[in-house]
């Protein structure tokens, strides 16, 4: 049975812990070494962590692989870093590149081709929310279109929509310009629009 | 004709000066100049408009994906490297040590008075199921009708912020422990923003001029923005521990939300203003006694609470305006969605508590009436006999100039009255063959009525559906559609109209037209549960 971690502010009794959503407190606890605080921001973290490197890399156990990975190199780091620190921008910059690393040294990950071009049905069919068991046999679609996309479309439509972060925050995980990912999730959005339209009509011919 | 083998030929385009800022969500992608040019441009360009839904309707399949398994626990190389495995070890005998405690205290709890320990029930179920609210400010801001002098519940001054326009969501908290939230876009059911607070929520989620707040078990008080969910601010309301509990009813205005503490053992309550935008404290208020002091309402300045009869306060310092004792407030049943309280025109409309009897023994007598006071003195001015045998009340709604009182009549019927806030006649009254009334809210000339198991719906070659939700004229009560579906009931179950469409929560949240009840969208949550919804 899992047993979720327990966080009582009495375990340590000469430094008492902020309080649970106290996000830059634990930060700072945990930047001296304290390993409950450091617990209380992977028990945060770890869902969604988990969710954006498997959504990011097309596979929900190497998801769970590398998120592993990112919270060892997460501690790692954090341990006598100095100065400001943003927590969340910067774990889902260390999530993105242990997922690029991987992808780029072990080449494990496949995507399934790009429809063609001849396969796009011409009907105009506009994007709707469907119910829940269409939403079932929609989701493996959604999966493969979101490999279709380029991977920095990809990364940026991901810490959109699944990290809640705004383009200056994207800009600053990726280290790059605001503009860049302006276009980025523009980009991947209309592909993403474009295989989407592209694969329910060749499903309903 | 040559046939385009372009993939994109047949899909609408936007304007390419707009095609990029289409896809900014967050509230920060754009400066409020932009939104305001965008909002123009999208009410005169079609393919915008279009494109701009579908990229809504695209982040909606991406969002809904299943999350993820995630690790079981913290992998044992972290463990090890944190010196976390003593620590867990340790962790998970103080827990073990705890259970054994609170099973020791648990016939203390037992002795609780009557309202203390619904609280406790109400805490039990909050924690099991899914909590959600709607979040209308601005819905109100752009729709809303009231005549200037008619002031309805936690609605004192309208929220005049543009940038907080696009509040037009249904938010939905779900209690399973984390404090997941998220918010819905009532046009198409897609999910605008999602927010975790990782702390189990402890009552009904708060929304009011585009904030969301949410109390947890922690006794912190938590605000989120409703634009875009991110963290405002938390305050620690009192000690974290089982004694104590943030009250069940929140109010707030344009600067200040009002909550309320309540200790259970020392029976002692604290009235706290918070500053709504940083959740520093304004000024607090305590008070002594068994009854626990909850806050009912604010409106025009005033603050309205209830403990040992009903109180008004000026909101901005605290300042007791009057009390009167003789006055005590039912309040709306905990498992409706509907309001506690109408503040209109000057006056003050409730139902009146049970009637104890005198000395021990013999059954509580039911309210046979709806109470009118006047807000600025406290007193009674006249009352309103509820027409039904042995009514139990339920809640209010209130649109226009018309009060709506839902109640269950006690012989296998419920009844919904509608009263002119003008003169307090009943204007109208229908009774429904339902087991019982579920929600109730009104939103211009529609009132919602939402029901379990009505006999209107049964067929027939069909059972009895076991929830319709009905809409009703407003000024005559009759029937305009009827929406039924043969889901069963959850904890609670809320619908409210936002911008032209119902959103009916009971599991998952269901999109229906207000104007003739056709179902829209739909979107799926895991044992999604309403709760009355907040309005402001």
């Amino acid at each position: 049975m899992t047993r979720n971690l327990s966080y009582n502010a009495s375990d340590s009794p000469d430094e008492p812990l902020p309080l649970p959503g106290d996000e830059a407190g634990c930060v700072e606890l945990a930047r001296k070494g304290n390993g409950l605080a450091f617990a209380w921001l992977f028990q945060h973290y770890n869902a969604p962590i988990c969710t954006y490197i498997a959504r990011l890399v097309g596979n929900d156990e190497l998801g769970r692989d590398l998120a592993q990975e990112t919270f060892v190199r997460a501690w790692k780091s954090l341990l006598g870093l100095s100065g400001e620190l943003l927590f969340k921008p910067w774990l889902y910059r260390i999530a993105t590149n242990v997922a690029r690393s991987h992808q780029r040294h072990e080449r494990l990950v496949r995507w399934l081709p790009l429809p063609r071009p001849e396969q796009v049905h011409t009907a105009y069919r506009p994007l709707s929310v469907e119910g829940p068991e269409e939403l079932i046999g929609e989701r493996e679609q959604v999966h493969q279109i979101l490999g279709c996309l380029g991977a920095q479309a990809r990364v940026c439509l991901l810490l959109q929509l699944h990290a809640g972060f705004s383009q200056r925050e994207i800009a600053t995980v990726l280290k790059i310009s605001e503009k860049s990912v302006s276009s980025y999730v523009s980009r991947g959005r209309e592909q993403f629009r474009q295989l989407y339209n592209q694969a329910r009509g060749d499903s309903s011919q | 004709m040559k046939q385009s083998n372009n993939p994109t030929a047949h899909l609408l385009q936007a304007c390419p000066a707009w095609v990029e800022k289409l896809s900014a969500i967050h509230h920060d992608d754009l400066s409020f100049e932009e939104r305001l040019e965008m909002r123009k441009h999208l009410e005169n360009c079609a393919n915008c408009q279009t494109v701009r839904a579908e990229y809504r309707a695209m982040d909606a399949l991406i969002t809904n994906l299943p999350p993820v398994v995630p690790l079981d626990a913290m992998p044992t190389r972290l463990q090890e490297l944190t010196g976390m495995r003593e620590e867990l070890s340790r962790s998970l005998l103080a827990d073990d040590a705890h259970d054994v405690q609170d099973e020791i205290q648990m016939p203390a709890s037992k002795q609780l008075p009557r309202s203390h320990t619904r609280r406790a029930v109400r805490l039990n179920l909050a924690a099991a199921v899914l909590i959600v609210s709607a979040l209308v400010a601005g819905f109100f801001v752009l729709h809303t009708s009231h005549s200037a002098d008619l002031h309805t519940l936690i609605s004192s001054p309208r929220h005049t912020n543009v940038a907080l326009q696009h509040n037009t969501y249904l938010d939905v908290i779900i209690g399973n422990g984390r404090g997941d939230s998220y918010a819905i876009d009532p046009s198409s059911g897609s999910i605008v923003w999602k927010h975790q607070v990782m702390t189990e929520p402890s009552n009904n989620p708060f929304s009011a001029n585009g904030i969301l707040y949410y109390s947890g078990v922690n006794n912190v008080l938590y605000a989120i923005d409703g634009g875009n969910g991110q963290a405002l601010w938390h305050t620690q309301l009192g000690p974290n521990n089982q004694n104590n509990g943030i009250g069940w009813n929140l109010a707030a205005n344009n600067d200040l939300v009002f909550v309320t503490t309540s200790n259970y053992i020392s029976n002692k309550s604290t009235l706290y203003a918070l500053d709504a935008y940083t959740g520093a404290i304004v000024w607090q208020k305590h008070q002594q006694g068994s009854q626990q002091l909850s806050v009912l309402a604010v409106s025009n300045g005033v603050l309205y609470g209830e403990s040992d009869g009903l109180y008004a306060w000026s909101a901005r310092d605290g300042h007791q305006l009057w009390h009167n004792p003789q006055l005590t407030a039912q309040g709306s049943d905990s498992m409706i969605s509907a309001l506690a309280i109408v503040i209109a025109n000057g006056k003050m409309y409730f139902f009146a508590a049970p009637q104890s009897p005198s000395g021990s023994g013999g059954s509580i007598k039911a309210s046979h009436q709806i109470e009118v006071a006047d807000v600025s003195t406290g007193h009674l001015l006249h009352t309103i006999t509820i027409n039904a045998t042995a009514p139990q009340p339920l809640g209010f709604a209130v649109s226009g100039n018309i009060l709506y009182a839902a109640m269950n009549n006690g012989t296998g019927t419920s009844s919904l009255q509608a009263y002119n806030l003008s003169d307090d006649h009943r204007i109208w009254q229908k009774t429904f063959t339902s087991e019982r009334i579920v929600t109730l809210s009104a939103t211009n000339d529609h009132v919602y009525i939402g029901m379990q198991g009505p006999k209107e719906t049964k067929t027939k070659t069909g059972p009895t559906a076991a929830f319709a939700l009905l809409a009703l004229k407003g000024s005559d009560g009759s029937q305009i559609w009827l929406w039924s579906n043969s889901t069963s009931l959850t904890l609670a179950v809320a619908a409210v109209e936002i911008n032209g469409v119902v959103c009916i929560v009971n599991g998952g949240v269901v999109g229906v037209r207000a104007s003739d009840g056709h179902q829209l969208w739909q979107t799926a949550f895991s044992q999604a549960t309403g709760f009355p919804p907040a309005i402001d």
